[in-house]
Protein backbone atom coordinates (compact mmCIF):
# COMPACT_ATOMS: atom_id res chain seq x y z
CA UNK A 1 0.00 0.00 0.00
CA UNK A 2 2.44 2.26 0.74
CA UNK A 3 4.29 1.99 -2.02
CA UNK A 4 1.36 2.15 -4.57
CA UNK A 5 1.20 5.52 -2.57
CA UNK A 6 4.48 6.65 -3.03
CA UNK A 7 4.57 5.59 -6.85
CA UNK A 8 1.43 7.36 -7.24
CA UNK A 9 3.00 10.86 -5.67
CA UNK A 10 6.15 10.59 -7.45
CA UNK A 11 3.91 10.08 -10.91
CA UNK A 12 1.66 13.20 -9.42
CA UNK A 13 4.40 15.37 -8.77
CA UNK A 14 6.16 14.99 -11.90
CA UNK A 15 3.65 15.35 -14.38
CA UNK A 16 2.33 18.79 -11.96
CA UNK A 17 6.30 19.70 -12.84
CA UNK A 18 6.26 19.07 -16.26
CA UNK A 19 2.61 20.70 -16.70
CA UNK A 20 3.90 23.60 -14.68
CA UNK A 21 7.58 24.30 -17.07
CA UNK A 22 8.54 27.62 -18.15
CA UNK A 23 6.53 28.92 -21.51
CA UNK A 24 8.09 32.25 -23.20
CA UNK A 25 5.29 34.80 -23.33
CA UNK A 26 4.29 35.95 -26.75
CA UNK A 27 6.40 39.10 -28.47
CA UNK A 28 4.14 42.26 -27.70
CA UNK A 29 6.22 44.26 -29.35
CA UNK A 30 7.73 46.03 -26.27
CA UNK A 31 6.79 49.40 -24.79
CA UNK A 32 7.31 52.76 -26.02
CA UNK A 33 9.42 55.22 -23.84
CA UNK A 34 7.55 58.67 -22.41
CA UNK A 35 8.95 61.32 -25.04
CA UNK A 36 10.42 63.47 -22.14
CA UNK A 37 13.81 64.67 -23.48
CA UNK A 38 17.11 64.24 -21.54
CA UNK A 39 19.10 66.82 -24.12
CA UNK A 40 17.12 68.70 -26.71
CA UNK A 41 16.69 67.37 -30.09
CA UNK A 42 19.08 69.34 -32.52
CA UNK A 43 20.22 69.47 -36.33
CA UNK A 44 23.70 71.02 -35.02
CA UNK A 45 26.51 69.04 -33.69
CA UNK A 46 27.35 68.28 -30.47
CA UNK A 47 30.06 66.76 -28.69
CA UNK A 48 29.92 67.61 -25.13
CA UNK A 49 32.75 66.28 -22.09
CA UNK A 50 32.30 66.46 -18.54
CA UNK A 51 33.14 64.78 -15.39
CA UNK A 52 30.14 62.88 -13.55
CA UNK A 53 32.33 63.53 -10.34
CA UNK A 54 35.65 64.06 -9.10
CA UNK A 55 38.09 62.35 -6.59
CA UNK A 56 37.27 63.62 -3.06
CA UNK A 57 38.80 62.41 0.19
CA UNK A 58 35.71 59.88 1.10
CA UNK A 59 35.91 58.10 -2.56
CA UNK A 60 39.30 58.36 -3.97
CA UNK A 61 38.89 55.69 -6.36
CA UNK A 62 35.95 55.00 -9.02
CA UNK A 63 35.54 52.55 -11.60
CA UNK A 64 32.67 50.70 -13.90
CA UNK A 65 30.15 53.16 -14.78
CA UNK A 66 26.59 52.11 -15.62
CA UNK A 67 23.30 54.76 -16.57
CA UNK A 68 19.70 54.11 -17.83
CA UNK A 69 17.57 56.60 -18.84
CA UNK A 70 14.46 55.93 -16.80
CA UNK A 71 10.33 56.46 -17.25
CA UNK A 72 10.54 59.64 -17.21
CA UNK A 73 13.09 60.54 -19.50
CA UNK A 74 15.88 61.11 -16.55
CA UNK A 75 19.41 60.29 -17.04
CA UNK A 76 20.95 58.37 -14.10
CA UNK A 77 24.26 57.28 -13.75
CA UNK A 78 25.91 54.77 -11.16
CA UNK A 79 29.72 53.65 -10.27
CA UNK A 80 31.71 51.85 -7.68
CA UNK A 81 34.51 54.19 -5.12
CA UNK A 82 36.15 53.46 -2.35
CA UNK A 83 40.19 53.63 -1.09
CA UNK A 84 40.83 50.90 -4.10
CA UNK A 85 39.34 48.28 -6.20
CA UNK A 86 38.09 45.08 -3.98
CA UNK A 87 38.10 47.49 -0.72
CA UNK A 88 35.52 46.79 1.84
CA UNK A 89 35.29 50.38 2.17
CA UNK A 90 33.65 50.61 -1.44
CA UNK A 91 30.19 51.05 -2.50
CA UNK A 92 28.32 52.00 -5.10
CA UNK A 93 27.31 55.62 -5.70
CA UNK A 94 24.81 57.01 -8.26
CA UNK A 95 23.89 61.12 -9.33
CA UNK A 96 21.34 62.31 -11.61
CA UNK A 97 21.66 64.42 -14.84
CA UNK A 98 20.16 67.83 -14.68
CA UNK A 99 19.81 68.98 -18.31
CA UNK A 100 18.77 72.20 -17.98
CA UNK A 101 21.91 73.02 -15.84
CA UNK A 102 24.19 69.75 -17.82
CA UNK A 103 25.09 69.03 -14.49
CA UNK A 104 25.26 66.24 -12.23
CA UNK A 105 23.34 66.30 -9.11
CA UNK A 106 22.03 64.45 -6.34
CA UNK A 107 25.52 62.42 -5.98
CA UNK A 108 24.80 59.78 -2.92
CA UNK A 109 25.58 56.09 -1.82
CA UNK A 110 23.17 53.54 -2.95
CA UNK A 111 24.61 50.41 -1.70
CA UNK A 112 27.03 49.31 0.63
CA UNK A 113 28.54 45.62 1.81
CA UNK A 114 26.29 46.24 5.48
CA UNK A 115 22.54 47.59 2.91
CA UNK A 116 23.42 44.22 0.95
CA UNK A 117 23.88 41.79 3.86
CA UNK A 118 20.90 43.30 5.21
CA UNK A 119 19.07 43.59 2.28
CA UNK A 120 19.89 40.04 0.65
CA UNK A 121 20.03 38.10 4.36
CA UNK A 122 23.75 37.09 2.58
CA UNK A 123 26.75 37.83 4.32
CA UNK A 124 28.40 40.46 1.51
CA UNK A 125 32.00 41.49 2.30
CA UNK A 126 32.63 43.54 -0.99
CA UNK A 127 30.64 45.11 -3.73
CA UNK A 128 31.68 46.29 -7.50
CA UNK A 129 30.59 46.32 -11.30
CA UNK A 130 27.00 48.08 -10.96
CA UNK A 131 24.75 47.59 -14.29
CA UNK A 132 22.28 49.48 -14.39
CA UNK A 133 18.61 48.45 -16.42
CA UNK A 134 15.28 50.70 -17.00
CA UNK A 135 12.83 47.37 -17.28
CA UNK A 136 9.84 48.27 -19.84
CA UNK A 137 7.71 47.87 -17.01
CA UNK A 138 9.18 51.26 -15.64
CA UNK A 139 11.18 49.90 -12.68
CA UNK A 140 15.15 50.18 -12.75
CA UNK A 141 16.90 47.37 -12.47
CA UNK A 142 20.83 47.89 -10.77
CA UNK A 143 22.78 44.45 -10.53
CA UNK A 144 25.94 44.74 -8.66
CA UNK A 145 28.45 41.89 -7.72
CA UNK A 146 29.07 40.64 -4.73
CA UNK A 147 31.67 38.64 -2.76
CA UNK A 148 31.82 37.18 0.58
CA UNK A 149 35.26 35.24 0.08
CA UNK A 150 38.30 34.88 -2.07
CA UNK A 151 38.89 37.18 -5.47
CA UNK A 152 35.96 38.63 -7.84
CA UNK A 153 35.90 34.99 -9.69
CA UNK A 154 34.18 34.06 -6.54
CA UNK A 155 31.51 36.77 -7.13
CA UNK A 156 27.77 36.55 -7.26
CA UNK A 157 25.35 38.49 -8.77
CA UNK A 158 22.65 40.69 -6.25
CA UNK A 159 19.49 42.75 -7.89
CA UNK A 160 18.24 45.59 -6.31
CA UNK A 161 15.22 47.69 -7.66
CA UNK A 162 13.76 51.15 -7.63
CA UNK A 163 10.15 51.59 -8.16
CA UNK A 164 11.27 55.80 -8.39
CA UNK A 165 13.25 55.70 -11.49
CA UNK A 166 16.46 55.10 -10.38
CA UNK A 167 16.45 57.27 -7.16
CA UNK A 168 16.36 55.02 -4.82
CA UNK A 169 16.81 50.76 -4.31
CA UNK A 170 15.78 48.09 -2.23
CA UNK A 171 14.83 44.89 -2.37
CA UNK A 172 18.30 43.52 -3.06
CA UNK A 173 18.08 39.65 -3.85
CA UNK A 174 20.66 37.54 -4.87
CA UNK A 175 20.38 35.44 -8.36
CA UNK A 176 21.18 32.09 -8.45
CA UNK A 177 22.98 31.29 -11.34
CA UNK A 178 26.12 28.64 -10.17
CA UNK A 179 26.02 25.26 -8.63
CA UNK A 180 28.68 25.97 -6.85
CA UNK A 181 28.07 27.48 -3.75
CA UNK A 182 26.46 30.33 -5.92
CA UNK A 183 29.75 31.33 -7.28
CA UNK A 184 31.83 32.70 -9.82
CA UNK A 185 29.08 34.58 -12.34
CA UNK A 186 29.82 38.46 -12.96
CA UNK A 187 27.91 41.02 -14.84
CA UNK A 188 29.49 44.42 -16.44
CA UNK A 189 27.84 45.09 -19.48
CA UNK A 190 24.66 46.16 -20.23
CA UNK A 191 20.97 43.88 -19.88
CA UNK A 192 18.58 44.07 -22.93
CA UNK A 193 15.02 43.17 -23.61
CA UNK A 194 15.06 40.01 -25.51
CA UNK A 195 12.27 39.73 -28.58
CA UNK A 196 9.98 37.01 -26.20
CA UNK A 197 10.35 39.98 -23.82
CA UNK A 198 12.28 38.35 -20.74
CA UNK A 199 15.44 40.31 -20.33
CA UNK A 200 19.03 38.95 -21.29
CA UNK A 201 22.06 39.76 -18.95
CA UNK A 202 25.10 39.48 -20.65
CA UNK A 203 27.52 37.43 -17.59
CA UNK A 204 31.38 35.97 -17.48
CA UNK A 205 32.31 32.91 -15.66
CA UNK A 206 35.81 32.90 -13.89
CA UNK A 207 36.36 30.11 -11.96
CA UNK A 208 39.03 28.19 -14.19
CA UNK A 209 38.02 29.47 -17.10
CA UNK A 210 36.69 32.15 -18.51
CA UNK A 211 33.59 32.03 -20.38
CA UNK A 212 31.32 34.31 -21.44
CA UNK A 213 27.37 33.89 -20.74
CA UNK A 214 24.17 34.72 -21.26
CA UNK A 215 21.26 34.76 -17.94
CA UNK A 216 17.60 35.17 -19.36
CA UNK A 217 15.98 36.51 -16.41
CA UNK A 218 12.06 36.64 -15.81
CA UNK A 219 10.03 39.72 -15.15
CA UNK A 220 9.95 38.91 -11.14
CA UNK A 221 14.21 39.36 -11.79
CA UNK A 222 14.71 35.01 -11.40
CA UNK A 223 17.59 33.84 -14.05
CA UNK A 224 15.14 31.07 -15.73
CA UNK A 225 18.13 30.11 -18.63
CA UNK A 226 21.88 30.59 -19.17
CA UNK A 227 23.88 29.82 -22.31
CA UNK A 228 27.27 29.48 -22.30
CA UNK A 229 29.12 31.45 -25.77
CA UNK A 230 31.49 28.96 -27.03
CA UNK A 231 35.21 30.29 -27.25
CA UNK A 232 38.44 28.96 -27.56
CA UNK A 233 40.11 31.75 -25.94
CA UNK A 234 38.95 33.31 -22.95
CA UNK A 235 36.41 35.19 -22.67
CA UNK A 236 34.51 37.71 -20.63
CA UNK A 237 32.06 40.69 -20.27
CA UNK A 238 29.92 40.55 -23.42
CA UNK A 239 28.51 43.40 -24.81
CA UNK A 240 25.70 42.55 -26.77
CA UNK A 241 23.74 44.34 -29.57
CA UNK A 242 21.02 43.56 -31.81
CA UNK A 243 20.77 44.07 -35.19
CA UNK A 244 17.56 44.85 -37.22
CA UNK A 245 17.24 41.69 -38.19
CA UNK A 246 17.12 39.71 -35.15
CA UNK A 247 20.60 38.70 -34.73
CA UNK A 248 22.27 38.85 -31.38
CA UNK A 249 26.02 40.00 -31.58
CA UNK A 250 28.57 39.79 -28.56
CA UNK A 251 31.83 41.23 -28.48
CA UNK A 252 34.11 40.29 -25.55
CA UNK A 253 36.96 41.05 -23.67
CA UNK A 254 39.75 38.85 -24.11
CA UNK A 255 43.40 38.01 -22.80
CA UNK A 256 44.01 37.13 -26.98
CA UNK A 257 45.34 41.07 -27.56
CA UNK A 258 42.00 41.59 -29.56
CA UNK A 259 38.19 41.51 -29.30
CA UNK A 260 36.19 38.89 -29.49
CA UNK A 261 33.06 38.63 -31.78
CA UNK A 262 30.25 35.88 -31.97
CA UNK A 263 26.45 35.41 -33.17
CA UNK A 264 22.95 34.32 -32.17
CA UNK A 265 20.21 33.91 -34.81
CA UNK A 266 17.46 32.64 -32.40
CA UNK A 267 17.78 35.44 -29.80
CA UNK A 268 21.11 33.59 -27.55
CA UNK A 269 19.48 30.29 -27.43
CA UNK A 270 22.84 29.45 -29.04
CA UNK A 271 25.99 31.16 -30.26
CA UNK A 272 28.60 31.10 -32.80
CA UNK A 273 32.48 30.00 -31.68
CA UNK A 274 33.47 33.26 -30.86
CA UNK A 275 36.44 34.96 -33.23
CA UNK A 276 39.28 37.45 -33.33
CA UNK A 277 37.92 40.31 -35.02
CA UNK A 278 41.01 43.33 -35.91
CA UNK A 279 40.55 45.51 -33.11
CA UNK A 280 42.60 45.56 -30.19
CA UNK A 281 42.16 44.48 -26.60
CA UNK A 282 44.27 45.31 -23.58
CA UNK A 283 42.03 42.29 -21.43
CA UNK A 284 39.39 45.65 -21.20
CA UNK A 285 35.69 46.08 -21.24
CA UNK A 286 34.36 47.28 -24.70
CA UNK A 287 30.78 48.88 -25.08
CA UNK A 288 29.01 48.41 -28.33
CA UNK A 289 25.76 50.38 -29.27
CA UNK A 290 23.57 50.09 -32.87
CA UNK A 291 23.52 53.32 -34.73
CA UNK A 292 20.96 54.27 -38.15
CA UNK A 293 24.16 53.57 -40.25
CA UNK A 294 25.85 50.42 -38.42
CA UNK A 295 27.53 50.03 -35.04
CA UNK A 296 29.28 52.25 -32.93
CA UNK A 297 31.92 50.63 -30.50
CA UNK A 298 34.09 52.11 -27.43
CA UNK A 299 37.40 50.18 -26.77
CA UNK A 300 40.80 50.81 -25.84
CA UNK A 301 43.16 50.71 -29.28
CA UNK A 302 46.31 49.06 -27.77
CA UNK A 303 46.50 45.34 -27.16
CA UNK A 304 48.71 46.08 -23.78
CA UNK A 305 47.19 49.31 -22.37
CA UNK A 306 44.23 50.82 -21.32
CA UNK A 307 45.53 54.32 -21.72
CA UNK A 308 43.81 54.99 -25.06
CA UNK A 309 40.11 55.41 -25.19
CA UNK A 310 38.81 55.38 -28.79
CA UNK A 311 35.54 55.00 -30.99
CA UNK A 312 34.60 52.68 -33.87
CA UNK A 313 32.07 52.13 -36.50
CA UNK A 314 31.54 49.13 -38.53
CA UNK A 315 29.31 48.41 -41.34
CA UNK A 316 29.35 45.04 -41.58
CA UNK A 317 27.70 43.56 -38.51
CA UNK A 318 30.76 44.01 -36.51
CA UNK A 319 32.89 41.97 -38.61
CA UNK A 320 35.15 45.10 -39.06
CA UNK A 321 35.70 48.15 -37.64
CA UNK A 322 37.45 51.79 -38.66
CA UNK A 323 38.65 53.87 -35.65
CA UNK A 324 37.39 57.67 -36.15
CA UNK A 325 37.95 59.18 -32.98
CA UNK A 326 40.25 59.60 -29.97
CA UNK A 327 38.51 59.93 -26.85
CA UNK A 328 41.44 59.61 -24.45
CA UNK A 329 45.29 59.58 -25.66
CA UNK A 330 47.57 59.79 -22.50
CA UNK A 331 50.40 57.47 -22.70
CA UNK A 332 51.31 55.75 -19.60
CA UNK A 333 55.06 56.14 -19.25
CA UNK A 334 56.19 52.64 -18.72
CA UNK A 335 55.02 49.02 -18.55
CA UNK A 336 53.72 49.54 -14.54
CA UNK A 337 52.66 52.46 -14.55
CA UNK A 338 48.72 52.48 -14.91
CA UNK A 339 48.20 56.10 -13.82
CA UNK A 340 46.38 56.87 -17.29
CA UNK A 341 43.52 54.25 -17.23
CA UNK A 342 40.15 55.09 -19.51
CA UNK A 343 38.27 52.10 -19.22
CA UNK A 344 35.21 50.33 -18.51
CA UNK A 345 33.05 52.56 -20.91
CA UNK A 346 29.06 52.04 -21.46
CA UNK A 347 26.78 53.70 -23.77
CA UNK A 348 23.31 54.35 -23.66
CA UNK A 349 21.10 56.24 -25.68
CA UNK A 350 18.26 58.78 -24.89
CA UNK A 351 14.98 59.09 -26.13
CA UNK A 352 15.88 61.59 -29.26
CA UNK A 353 18.74 59.50 -30.47
CA UNK A 354 21.65 61.39 -28.67
CA UNK A 355 24.39 59.18 -27.00
CA UNK A 356 25.99 58.78 -23.67
CA UNK A 357 29.07 57.23 -23.18
CA UNK A 358 30.95 56.76 -19.59
CA UNK A 359 34.00 55.41 -18.69
CA UNK A 360 36.55 55.60 -15.73
CA UNK A 361 39.10 58.44 -15.77
CA UNK A 362 42.34 57.24 -14.35
CA UNK A 363 40.23 55.95 -11.80
CA UNK A 364 39.48 58.97 -10.15
CA UNK A 365 36.58 60.04 -11.71
CA UNK A 366 33.64 59.07 -14.31
CA UNK A 367 33.73 60.72 -17.68
CA UNK A 368 30.49 61.34 -19.42
CA UNK A 369 30.58 62.09 -23.12
CA UNK A 370 27.22 62.97 -24.95
CA UNK A 371 27.03 63.51 -28.90
CA UNK A 372 24.35 63.20 -31.43
CA UNK A 373 24.37 61.49 -35.23
CA UNK A 374 25.19 64.72 -36.72
CA UNK A 375 28.37 65.23 -35.09
CA UNK A 376 28.77 60.72 -35.80
CA UNK A 377 28.00 61.29 -39.38
CA UNK A 378 30.72 64.38 -39.56
CA UNK A 379 33.08 62.28 -37.69
CA UNK A 380 32.64 59.23 -39.68
CA UNK A 381 33.57 62.07 -42.52
CA UNK A 382 36.46 63.02 -41.12
CA UNK A 383 35.29 65.89 -40.21
CA UNK A 384 34.57 65.87 -36.62
CA UNK B 1 8.47 26.88 4.14
CA UNK B 2 10.78 29.23 1.95
CA UNK B 3 11.36 31.32 4.99
CA UNK B 4 12.29 28.37 7.07
CA UNK B 5 14.69 27.20 4.41
CA UNK B 6 16.12 30.55 4.33
CA UNK B 7 17.94 29.50 7.18
CA UNK B 8 18.12 25.62 6.63
CA UNK B 9 22.10 26.35 6.74
CA UNK B 10 21.44 26.43 10.11
CA UNK B 11 21.35 22.32 10.04
CA UNK B 12 24.94 22.22 8.77
CA UNK B 13 26.31 23.12 12.62
CA UNK B 14 23.00 22.09 14.18
CA UNK B 15 22.53 18.37 12.99
CA UNK B 16 25.81 17.31 14.39
CA UNK B 17 26.26 18.77 17.49
CA UNK B 18 22.63 16.56 18.39
CA UNK B 19 23.98 13.79 16.84
CA UNK B 20 27.45 14.49 18.83
CA UNK B 21 25.63 15.40 22.05
CA UNK B 22 22.95 12.53 21.84
CA UNK B 23 25.65 10.14 23.02
CA UNK B 24 25.40 11.29 26.33
CA UNK B 25 21.71 11.82 26.40
CA UNK B 26 18.17 13.15 24.90
CA UNK B 27 18.37 16.08 26.91
CA UNK B 28 22.03 17.60 26.79
CA UNK B 29 21.60 17.03 22.98
CA UNK B 30 18.29 19.19 22.76
CA UNK B 31 19.82 22.16 24.76
CA UNK B 32 23.13 21.63 22.78
CA UNK B 33 21.56 21.52 19.68
CA UNK B 34 18.95 25.07 20.97
CA UNK B 35 22.20 26.83 22.29
CA UNK B 36 23.96 26.26 18.68
CA UNK B 37 21.23 27.49 16.64
CA UNK B 38 20.59 30.49 18.89
CA UNK B 39 24.28 31.42 18.72
CA UNK B 40 23.82 31.33 15.15
CA UNK B 41 21.69 34.39 14.98
CA UNK B 42 24.38 36.68 17.49
CA UNK B 43 26.29 38.91 15.86
CA UNK B 44 30.34 38.74 14.80
CA UNK B 45 31.55 41.80 13.06
CA UNK B 46 28.23 43.13 12.71
CA UNK B 47 26.73 40.44 10.80
CA UNK B 48 25.10 37.28 12.22
CA UNK B 49 27.13 33.97 11.63
CA UNK B 50 24.00 32.70 10.04
CA UNK B 51 24.33 35.23 7.51
CA UNK B 52 27.90 34.54 7.25
CA UNK B 53 27.37 31.01 6.90
CA UNK B 54 24.77 31.37 4.10
CA UNK B 55 26.99 33.81 2.43
CA UNK B 56 29.83 31.55 2.17
CA UNK B 57 27.51 27.77 1.75
CA UNK B 58 24.71 29.69 -0.07
CA UNK B 59 21.55 27.61 -0.09
CA UNK B 60 21.69 23.97 0.49
CA UNK B 61 19.64 21.33 -1.85
CA UNK B 62 16.47 19.74 -0.32
CA UNK B 63 18.70 16.22 -0.61
CA UNK B 64 21.26 17.69 1.58
CA UNK B 65 18.10 19.31 4.08
CA UNK B 66 16.55 16.04 4.04
CA UNK B 67 19.81 14.35 5.13
CA UNK B 68 20.44 16.61 7.93
CA UNK B 69 17.21 16.02 9.33
CA UNK B 70 16.96 12.25 8.54
CA UNK B 71 20.21 11.81 10.02
CA UNK B 72 19.51 13.19 13.72
CA UNK B 73 15.81 11.72 13.59
CA UNK B 74 17.33 8.40 12.99
CA UNK B 75 19.36 8.59 15.70
CA UNK B 76 16.29 9.41 18.17
CA UNK B 77 14.06 7.14 16.47
CA UNK B 78 16.78 3.96 16.51
CA UNK B 79 15.46 3.54 12.98
CA UNK B 80 18.68 2.76 11.12
CA UNK B 81 19.21 4.52 7.91
CA UNK B 82 19.41 1.54 5.14
CA UNK B 83 23.13 0.94 4.36
CA UNK B 84 22.24 0.02 0.62
CA UNK B 85 19.93 3.06 0.53
CA UNK B 86 22.57 5.53 1.85
CA UNK B 87 24.81 4.02 -0.46
CA UNK B 88 22.52 3.98 -4.28
CA UNK B 89 21.43 7.53 -2.90
CA UNK B 90 25.20 8.65 -2.66
CA UNK B 91 26.22 6.44 -6.07
CA UNK B 92 23.58 8.45 -7.89
CA UNK B 93 24.69 11.94 -6.15
CA UNK B 94 28.25 11.19 -7.13
CA UNK B 95 27.78 10.66 -10.47
CA UNK B 96 25.75 14.03 -10.66
CA UNK B 97 28.10 15.46 -8.97
CA UNK B 98 30.99 14.63 -11.52
CA UNK B 99 29.25 15.58 -14.50
CA UNK B 100 27.85 18.47 -13.17
CA UNK B 101 30.53 20.30 -11.16
CA UNK B 102 33.60 19.75 -13.92
CA UNK B 103 32.01 21.35 -16.93
CA UNK B 104 29.48 24.02 -14.84
CA UNK B 105 33.27 24.97 -13.06
CA UNK B 106 34.36 25.74 -16.33
CA UNK B 107 35.70 22.38 -18.42
CA UNK B 108 34.71 23.00 -21.78
CA UNK B 109 32.44 25.31 -23.74
CA UNK B 110 29.05 23.20 -22.39
CA UNK B 111 27.63 23.99 -18.94
CA UNK B 112 24.96 21.28 -17.77
CA UNK B 113 23.70 23.36 -14.88
CA UNK B 114 21.64 24.55 -18.21
CA UNK B 115 19.56 21.26 -18.02
CA UNK B 116 18.37 22.39 -14.60
CA UNK B 117 16.48 25.23 -16.07
CA UNK B 118 14.11 23.32 -19.08
CA UNK B 119 14.39 19.82 -17.07
CA UNK B 120 12.33 17.30 -18.74
CA UNK B 121 15.76 14.98 -18.88
CA UNK B 122 16.24 15.33 -15.04
CA UNK B 123 12.46 15.53 -13.80
CA UNK B 124 12.60 12.27 -15.88
CA UNK B 125 15.86 10.25 -14.56
CA UNK B 126 14.47 11.81 -11.30
CA UNK B 127 11.38 10.20 -11.29
CA UNK B 128 12.67 7.05 -12.80
CA UNK B 129 15.22 7.31 -9.88
CA UNK B 130 12.67 7.89 -7.21
CA UNK B 131 10.11 4.37 -8.88
CA UNK B 132 13.31 2.22 -8.61
CA UNK B 133 13.90 3.01 -5.38
CA UNK B 134 10.55 2.55 -3.77
CA UNK B 135 10.87 -0.61 -5.88
CA UNK B 136 13.79 -1.67 -3.84
CA UNK B 137 12.00 -0.15 -0.52
CA UNK B 138 15.14 2.44 -0.38
CA UNK B 139 12.96 4.72 1.30
CA UNK B 140 15.26 7.52 2.11
CA UNK B 141 16.22 7.46 -1.68
CA UNK B 142 12.34 7.73 -2.28
CA UNK B 143 11.76 10.47 0.07
CA UNK B 144 15.05 12.65 -0.97
CA UNK B 145 13.34 12.52 -4.62
CA UNK B 146 9.76 13.25 -3.34
CA UNK B 147 10.95 15.97 -1.51
CA UNK B 148 13.49 17.53 -4.60
CA UNK B 149 10.09 17.25 -6.96
CA UNK B 150 7.92 18.64 -4.52
CA UNK B 151 10.11 21.74 -3.95
CA UNK B 152 11.04 22.49 -7.42
CA UNK B 153 7.28 22.31 -8.27
CA UNK B 154 6.27 24.77 -5.13
CA UNK B 155 9.60 26.63 -5.81
CA UNK B 156 10.75 26.79 -2.45
CA UNK B 157 14.23 27.89 -2.81
CA UNK B 158 15.18 31.26 -4.52
CA UNK B 159 15.83 29.14 -7.69
CA UNK B 160 14.51 27.76 -10.77
CA UNK B 161 17.01 25.16 -11.58
CA UNK B 162 16.61 21.89 -10.96
CA UNK B 163 20.08 20.97 -10.24
CA UNK B 164 19.99 23.39 -6.78
CA UNK B 165 17.14 21.43 -5.58
CA UNK B 166 19.04 18.44 -5.99
CA UNK B 167 22.54 18.91 -5.65
CA UNK B 168 25.16 20.96 -3.88
CA UNK B 169 28.78 20.81 -3.08
CA UNK B 170 28.33 19.95 0.40
CA UNK B 171 26.38 17.11 -0.46
CA UNK B 172 28.72 16.05 -3.50
CA UNK B 173 31.66 16.26 -1.26
CA UNK B 174 29.96 13.81 1.77
CA UNK B 175 28.44 11.19 -1.22
CA UNK B 176 32.16 11.00 -2.68
CA UNK B 177 33.36 10.33 0.98
CA UNK B 178 30.82 8.20 1.94
CA UNK B 179 31.48 6.00 -1.32
CA UNK B 180 35.00 5.96 -0.60
CA UNK B 181 35.15 5.18 2.90
CA UNK B 182 33.07 2.34 1.94
CA UNK B 183 35.48 0.72 -0.65
CA UNK B 184 38.28 1.55 1.72
CA UNK B 185 36.28 -0.46 4.13
CA UNK B 186 35.44 -3.20 2.33
CA UNK B 187 39.07 -3.58 1.39
CA UNK B 188 40.45 -3.68 4.92
CA UNK B 189 37.98 -6.53 5.55
CA UNK B 190 38.49 -8.19 2.36
CA UNK B 191 42.29 -8.36 3.66
CA UNK B 192 41.48 -9.62 7.23
CA UNK B 193 39.21 -11.98 6.24
CA UNK B 194 36.47 -10.36 8.20
CA UNK B 195 32.56 -9.54 7.48
CA UNK B 196 32.52 -6.46 5.64
CA UNK B 197 29.74 -4.10 7.45
CA UNK B 198 28.90 -0.42 5.81
CA UNK B 199 29.69 2.63 7.23
CA UNK B 200 28.21 4.48 10.01
CA UNK B 201 27.67 8.08 9.10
Amino acid sequence: MLKIGLLLAIAAIYGLNLLTMRVAPADDGGSERPSRTTVAVTTEAFFHEQFVNRASEGVPRVHAPTAIINAEGELHGYWYGGASEGATDVAIYGARFDPEANVWRDHRQIISPASASDQTRYWVRKVGNPVAFAHPDGRVWLFYINVTIGGWALSAINLATSTDGGRSFSGDKRLVTSPFFNRSTLVKTPAFELANGFIGLPVHHQMMAKHAELLTLDSAGDVIDKRRLPAELPALQPAMVSLPDGTLLAFMRSDGGKILRSSSENQGATWSPAVQVDVPNPDSAVAVVATPTGLLLAFNNDPKDRDVLSLAHSHDGGNSWREFHVLENQPNLHEHDHSNEFSYPWFVKDPNGNYHLFYTWQRTSIKHVRFNDVWLVEALRGDG
Amino acid sequence: MSALLDYSSVLLVVSPIFVLALRRSMSFALISALIAASGLFLPVNEVSLILQLKGVFSDLSLTTVTLLIAWPLSRVTNISLNRPDLTSLCAVMSILALFLYPMALGVGPYDPYALGYEPFALLTLLAAMGIVAVQKKCWMSAATVIVALLGYWLKVLPSQNLWDYLLDPILAIFAISYLLQQAYRRRIWRRSGGTPRSAEI
